[in-house]
């Protein structure tokens, strides 16, 4: 039934991790909605790993219109090449990102980025497969209220008539034709940040100020292919508060890995592991609950997915270590509404209620390992 | 610590901890989310198109909604919601932090006019302006979703459990719609002035316009665009400006703040701080 009312959809990376990327995954945390990414497809997509193709021989490029029309970037003067800098420092932060393999990083991830050149684009163009970051969108309404920052993505996907495992290809306008070897490439991607938002490049964020190299890193993760994790101390966490507003350009491990598993290195699949099981209730699958592998020994959320529709999940990536495997109750369910929290003995008090005192039973049940 | 009593902690640690910078959207609270509405409305989606701009630069959703009823403005019987991305063809268009609005469904939409496009209206905050109703199993009560989970209202007393009852979430609505909306002092309004009208000699009153959108606590925001109002004294060479209001959406907040400008005022850009 869900799926005849197109519950699908996904999370995470817009890649996702490999077994959620081949089923109908789902609902993020905090109301990423389960169509969220098949905007416009009324009817149940399937969905499918979208990236850059032919990366690091290829590399991901990108252009910067500087201009900012408001005098929104401040900090050493927002000049062209002060701006610059950040966004560059951005995309630094995600090629070189490093997982903690037995307490000593590694890096596992070949994806390369380079600078293109000046753009003079005003807008976001999802066909002429430049990658343009700017500041002086004059489509003001693009930005609602609360929004700092977005990114446009085009994806194409391989054309029925186009037999799986032969290339086709796609249009750009103003541009030579490319080449997609994929099932579904990744083929525009502009950023826009909201000129009605204050930004800086100071390390110092006064108030009512976002750091400008952390919301690009963010930005630049959706770019090179990444989608919200549910998980408030990454970069790829979708919200910020202002009156505690700080400059995250760190990557955490699950950007780290989110990235490794986009763009990986010879060495990503031998290095990392994979959890999997299956999270039901009543001895039913349950669909999109959200399952975060935390390591036992730190208490660390390291990485996380949700659970396909019949219940099972496969975490990949996951540095070798002892983890429990938290699942929580996000579910949605297409027949009469969601599963809240009331429909777990013992939680009632709910993950967000600080106030609550009374220790829950474990609302799940799970089969997770490691191997 | 017991292993539930553990994944708890975790969970709680994880979900608590204070957000970081890295951000795409403002975590908004319920009051921030009503002021920055300038309609709210319970509605439910009885069609969806997508196309592309006219430059052909664009693809947009655009969701049809039935308005049921009206929680803050006047909206039209029939509203439409503009949202980037959609598919045509083989091409997909996204733009992460968009909700997307499911056929069939009642949602209460917080929502800003488009601008320059009558009965087109954008949700605030993205993803955090859709709250979707659901009947109970047992077809009974009626709930609404809360996009992120548990919902402060921005008093800080008082916090939205995961899935509240309908009647219970449009109390709440309307509760911090009608709370009076009170700017922190020390809040810093970059403001443009506008126009003046002069009242007699020396003096004026002045009508300007926020340039930035400022979330000054998490239950107060003003979008940029506000318009600002004061009354100016001519002293010497210059004019002396007392800021009285600034209006937040159509509803009136008191300022109270002065600032000293020379030479003309119209076309001025000041950093007016509210005390």
């Amino acid at each position: 039934m869900r799926h005849k009312q197109g519950a699908g959809g996904r999370r995470r990376i817009a890649a996702g991790f490999a077994a959620l990327a081949a089923l109908f995954s789902a609902v993020l945390l905090f109301g990423y909605n389960s169509f969220q990414d098949n905007l416009g497809t009324v009817q149940a997509p399937v969905p499918v790993v979208a990236r850059w193709d032919n990366v690091p021989a290829t590399p991901v490029s990108w252009l910067l219109n500087a201009t900012t029309p408001s005098n929104n970037v401040t900090g050493c003067s927002g000049s062209a090449t002060c701006i610059q800098q950040s966004v560059a420092a951005g995309f630094t932060t995600w090629t070189t990102a490093q997982i903690p393999i037995g307490g000593t990083p590694q890096t596992l991830t070949d994806v390369v980025v380079q600078y293109a050149g000046a753009s003079t684009q005003t807008s976001p163009n999802y066909q002429d497969c430049q990658n343009v970051v700017g500041f002086s969108d004059t489509g003001g309404s693009d930005f609602s209220t609360g929004t700092i920052a977005f990114t446009q993505i085009a994806t194409v996907t391989r054309p029925a008539s186009v037999p799986s495992g032969t290339s086709f290809q796609y249009t750009c306008s103003g541009a030579a034709n490319k080449t997609c070897s994929l099932d579904d490439c990744m083929a525009d991607a502009d950023i826009e940040f909201n000129p009605n938002v204050q930004f800086t490049t100071s390390s110092t964020i006064p108030a009512n100020t976002f750091g400008l190299q952390s919301a690009a890193t963010h930005e630049e993760g959706h770019l090179l292919g990444l989608d919200h994790s549910g998980i408030a101390h990454t970069v790829m966490f979708p919200f910020g508060d202002t009156t505690a507003a700080g400059e995250q350009t760190q990557l955490a491990t699950d950007d780290a890995i989110g990235i490794s598993f986009l763009y990986p290195s010879a060495n990503f699949s031998t290095a990392t592991g994979v959890i999997s099981g299956t999270v039901s209730l009543n001895s039913s699958g349950i669909f999109a609950a959200h399952v975060v592998a935390v390591n036992a020994v730190t208490g660390d959320a390291v990485t996380e997915g949700l659970t396909a529709p019949d219940g099972s999940y496969t975490l990949t990536g996951v540095p070798p270590g002892s983890y429990f495997v938290l699942a929580l109750p996000l579910a949605s369910n297409s027949d009469s509404g969601i599963l809240t929290l009331d429909n777990f003995s013992g939680w009632e008090c709910g993950y967000a209620d600080a106030a609550c005192t009374t220790v829950p039973q474990n609302p799940t049940s799970y089969t997770g390992r490691y191997h | 610590m017991k292993l539930r009593t553990f994944v708890l902690a975790v969970a709680m640690g994880c979900w608590l901890a204070p957000p970081a910078g890295a951000t795409t959207l403002v975590r908004m609270s319920l009051s921030q989310l009503a002021q920055a509405s300038s309609t709210i409305v319970q509605g439910h989606v009885v069609a969806q198109t997508v196309r592309q701009n006219a430059a052909h630069t664009r693809i947009m959703t655009y969701t049809t909604v039935q308005l049921d009823k009206a929680l803050k403005g006047q909206p039209p019987a029939t509203l439409t919601i503009e949202q980037p991305g959609g598919t045509i063809g083989n091409v997909h268009v996204r733009v992460p932090g968009t909700a997307f609005l499911r056929p069939q469904t009642d949602y209460i939409l917080f929502l800003e006019a488009a601008k320059g496009q009558t009965e087109t209206y954008h949700m605030v905050g993205m993803m955090q302006g859709a709250f979707r109703v659901y009947r109970e199993r047992n077809g009974v009560q009626r709930r609404v979703v809360l996009p992120l989970g548990a919902l402060s209202t921005g008093s800080g007393s008082k916090t939205l459990s995961q899935s509240p009852a309908l009647g219970e979430f449009q109390m709440t609505v309307s509760g911090v719609l009608a709370a009076p909306i009170v700017i922190p002092p020390g809040t810093l309004l970059p403001v443009v002035i506008d126009s003046t009208e002069f009242r007699g000699a020396g003096q004026a009153v002045v009508v300007g316009r926020t340039t930035s959108d400022l979330f000054p606590s998490k239950a107060v925001v003003i979008p940029a665009g506000s318009q600002v109002v004061g009354t100016a004294q001519r002293e010497g060479t210059k004019w002396k400006i007392y800021w009285n209001s600034v209006s937040v959406r159509g509803r009136q907040a008191h300022l109270s703040g002065a600032s000293e400008v020379s030479g003309s005022l119209k076309g001025r850009a000041l950093v007016v701080e509210a005390r």
